[in-house]
């Protein structure tokens, strides 16, 4: 069952990324998608950090790239992240939302609809709300949310606010337990089939 | 618009079916041609238009297209993404400078094509740096877009005071080497450019999903308007600049954008791979 997996936070997530990229297999079958708020202008080794420590191949997305499996995409600094019906990522410089660009709640949505049960969702330490409202449409679609447990967090705005809107959210986890859990999301479903 | 207001257009949900027949309209009323745009990034436009205007059904998006009540220009101003600014990516204009400007310096007068150039700042943005390295006196910048309304805010050279601190701060990081200040006056709430730095420019419409080349030029600056074309239309168009630049001229796009996998891939040489500058390649056919 190939998956769709969202992660996104905002300051105080680097370091988390940093710790669950390793461990992610090739077996796992799954597309993953990062976006998180980054500054622009510096030219960003973001993606080379990424690829150093990551077995997968690591994409920094270009106009109209493909979404592969068992890759690793990164959202470009200052564009919102869109996803088309040919399975296209779109890049989209229009309006900050909540002074960010990539919002989150923009990808998180687009991908959601496109999705649906296939997209697993995780959102990481933040300072602000960004990601609260697109994990209620994740849910919605029949998507699985994690967030990272607010105790552990840098910041934990952004899981926090999350929680708020979202109360029924299964998925409140420490690092090491994430990985784990998406690979059981992944198993659980292919039961159910 | 407010947060609120703002998630909102990742709410209203256009379907296929509708997106192509407002498509369709505006084509066939206005002659003005979306279909080459990329799917998702024009569905979140128009839910924009829809709720700016307080629209909740497609019937009455279609209503006002038809009845004429959404004049053709608010279309274009809200359709097509405007947002631009003044030496945006730091690096880019770092590498125009090293790349670039020694080229341009080879010409006793030298043309540069800005195509999508919006409300200008780009232009000013390259006007100033040419300016610092003596080669504004040589050039033309020729400032194109699809949109007129932004084209009379580029002619003007007026903008907002607020955005200038952040301005400034890529300047001096571009390797500025007056105060910004100096490149603009500032009244009220706006700065009006010196008209040193629009003196040289050419404004005029063009819109690139139909219109052919008009001029062959130096240098062709084309960023951030690709990411909203489809791949048909991003093949077009780049054929369109390849036409449109001189032998070994260099075409400049935005962070990322890319010609590979696209028609021109070996027509041009990549000249800096990172910062997506190109140089076309001599062809002897």
């Amino acid at each position: 069952m190939n998956k769709v997996i969202l992660i996104s936070g905002s300051s105080g997530s680097l370091a988390v990324l940093l710790k669950l990229l390793p461990e992610i297999k090739v077996s796992s079958n799954n597309s993953w998608v990062i976006v998180i708020h980054r500054k622009r202008y510096l030219d960003s080794k973001l993606e080379r950090i990424f690829a150093d420590n990551c077995t997968l191949k690591v994409s920094e997305v270009m106009h109209l790239d493909k979404m592969e499996l068992n890759t690793v995409y990164l959202a470009p600094a200052d564009y919102h992240l869109l996803i088309n019906e040919k399975n296209e990522f779109e890049l989209d410089f229009s309006e900050k939302i909540m002074f960010s660009r990539p919002s989150i709640d923009v990808s998180a949505i687009t991908f959601a609809e496109k999705f649906k049960d296939k997209l697993i969702f995780v959102l990481l330490s933040g300072g602000n709300s960004d990601g609260a409202y697109g994990a209620k449409r994740v849910l919605e679609k029949g998507g699985e949310v994690i967030v990272q447990s607010p105790n552990e967090a840098k910041l934990a705005i952004m899981p926090n606010e999350a929680l708020k809107l979202n109360p029924e959210i299964k998925y409140i986890l420490p690092i090491e337990k994430i990985n784990n859990t998406i690979k059981k999301i992944n198993n659980t479903i292919k039961k159910t089939l | 618009m407010t947060n609120n207001t703002l998630h909102r257009i990742e709410n209203v949900f256009l379907s296929n079916e509708d997106l192509s027949s407002a498509i369709d309209l505006i084509k066939s009323l206005h002659d003005v041609d979306f279909s080459g745009y990329g799917k998702e990034s024009l569905r979140r436009r128009f839910n924009r238009l829809m709720i700016i205007n307080n629209w909740s059904t497609y019937y009455e998006l279609k209503f006002s297209i038809t009845n004429g009540k959404l004049p053709v220009t608010d279309i274009l101003s809200e359709i097509t993404v405007n947002m631009t600014s003044m030496f945006r990516d730091v690096n880019f204009y770092k590498a125009a400078k090293t790349s670039l400007f020694p080229y341009l310096e080879t010409f006793p007068s030298f043309k540069i094509w800005h195509a999508g150039c919006s409300t200008g700042e780009e232009m000013y943005s390259f006007s100033i740096l040419m300016e610092e390295a003596g080669l504004l006196k040589k050039s033309t910048q020729y400032g194109t877009d699809l949109n007129q309304e932004a084209l009379k805010v580029a002619k003007k050279g007026v903008y907002q005071l607020k955005e200038m601190a952040s301005y400034a701060k890529n300047y001096m990081e571009c390797g500025g080497v007056k105060p910004f200040s100096d490149y603009y006056v500032a009244k009220y709430n706006a700065v009006k450019m010196l008209s040193l730095l629009s003196k040289r420019m050419v404004f005029s419409q063009h819109n690139l999903v139909n219109n052919s080349s008009f001029n062959e030029f130096e240098c062709v600056v084309c960023r951030n308007v690709l990411i909203y074309f489809n791949k048909e239309l991003k093949n077009r168009v780049l054929k369109l600049f390849y036409d449109s630049i001189c032998p070994r001229g260099f075409l400049l796009l935005g962070g990322a954008e890319s010609i590979k996998g696209t028609v021109v891939e070996n027509l041009f040489e990549v000249i800096d791979g990172n910062n997506k500058i190109y140089r076309k390649k001599i062809s002897y056919e």
